[in-house]
Formats: structure tokens, sequence, C-alpha cells
């Protein structure tokens, strides 16, 4: 198996399993589902992003020159992961504490983009 | 495939597999996180945000 095969199958599982995780929020009865949801979304954001981060990091030189451009998009990343993911956490936390909705919705929306742009970027590292 | 290549890429598939195995942990999670739950995200951000791999090149990541 050559070298750009393999990282496409290990990016397509990255991909599909992130995207699995996403999609599914199982709730107790009573428990709200926006609610679980957010907790998931966040969970596995934060997931998503740890491994582009640390593959990026750890494989610079070789992601730059195969694919120029990556690691300034993962440095925007960086900066919006660690800006919002706290932001969606405390907004999770006062949503569970008093059932407000607004905030949550909207750093919910933030993160599930930059979800969507990281997904983007370990697709193409694999090509 | 020299062997930086294939250091890097049997590092990397630990990885992805560690990263597999969480996203199944969290796709199979029923319902709001329990306190103790809550308790492992904030030790889980620390963990993760201390880690060279999230300092952005201002803060000296890219040294």
């Amino acid at each position: 198996m050559n070298v750009n095969t393999s990282r496409q199958r290990l990016a397509a599982f990255l991909v599909v399993a992130a995207l699995l995780a996403s999609g599914c929020a199982t709730t107790r009865p009573g428990e709200d589902k926006l609610l679980v949801r957010s907790q998931q979304t966040y969970e596995t954001a934060r997931e998503t992003f740890n491994v582009l981060f640390v593959l990026e990091d750890e494989n610079e030189a070789l992601i730059e020159s195969k694919l120029p451009g990556t690691h300034a998009k993962v440095e925007k990343l960086r900066v919006l992961a660690k800006a919002n993911l706290p932001r969606l956490l405390r907004a999770i936390d006062a949503y569970s504490a008093a059932s407000g909705g607004g905030d949550l919705t909207k750093a919910l929306a933030v993160i599930e983009q930059a979800l969507r742009e990281a997904q983007d970027i370990l697709a193409a590292s694999g090509g | 495939m020299g062997i930086a290549e294939i250091l890097g890429l049997i590092g990397a598939a630990q990885k992805i597999i560690d990263f597999i195995a969480r996203q199944k942990r969290i796709a199979e999670q029923s319902g709001a996180w329990t306190a103790a739950e809550r308790a492992q995200v904030d030790a889980r951000w620390t963990e993760l945000t201390s880690g060279h791999a999230w300092q952005t090149d201002e803060e000296g990541g890219n040294i």
C-alpha cells in the first residue's frame, strides 16, 4: 500500500467517525436533545481538532510540501478552537443550568462550521 | 518510502486508532453529561491544550 492510499484511508476513517459521532444524540427520557447534541458536538470537535493539530504539528514540513497553505489553515483553526470551544462549553453550562437557548445555538454553529473545515483539511491531507 | 515517512505513518496510525475509539465512545454516549463526565471534560481540555500541538505560532508552538 503506498503512502497516499493509506493516508486516504486513514483520512476517510476520520471523516466517517466524526460524522457518525456528530449525528447521534441519544437522550434519556426528559433530557434536552439540543443539550446532548451540543455536548457530543463539543467532544467530537475537540477530538477532531486534536488529531488534526497533532498530525499537522508532527508532520508540518511533509504536509506543507504536499499541500501548500495547510499550516496557515490549521493555525486559523487553532486560534478559533482555543477561543470558541471554551465559549461553547460555557454556553452548554449556562443552558444546562437555566434552559436558555440563544447563546448555545450560536456557539454551536461556530464549532460545527469549524469542525467541517477541520474535516475538509483532514480529507485533503489524504489526497 | 523512507524511514521518516514510515515512522510518521506508524505514529499517525496509533493516533487515528485512539481518535476512532474516542469517537465511538462519544457516539455511544447516552444522555447528558454526569457531574463526573463534566469534570473529565475540563481535565481533557487541560491535557490537550497544554500540548505543543495546540500552541499557535505566536505562542511559540513553531520554534
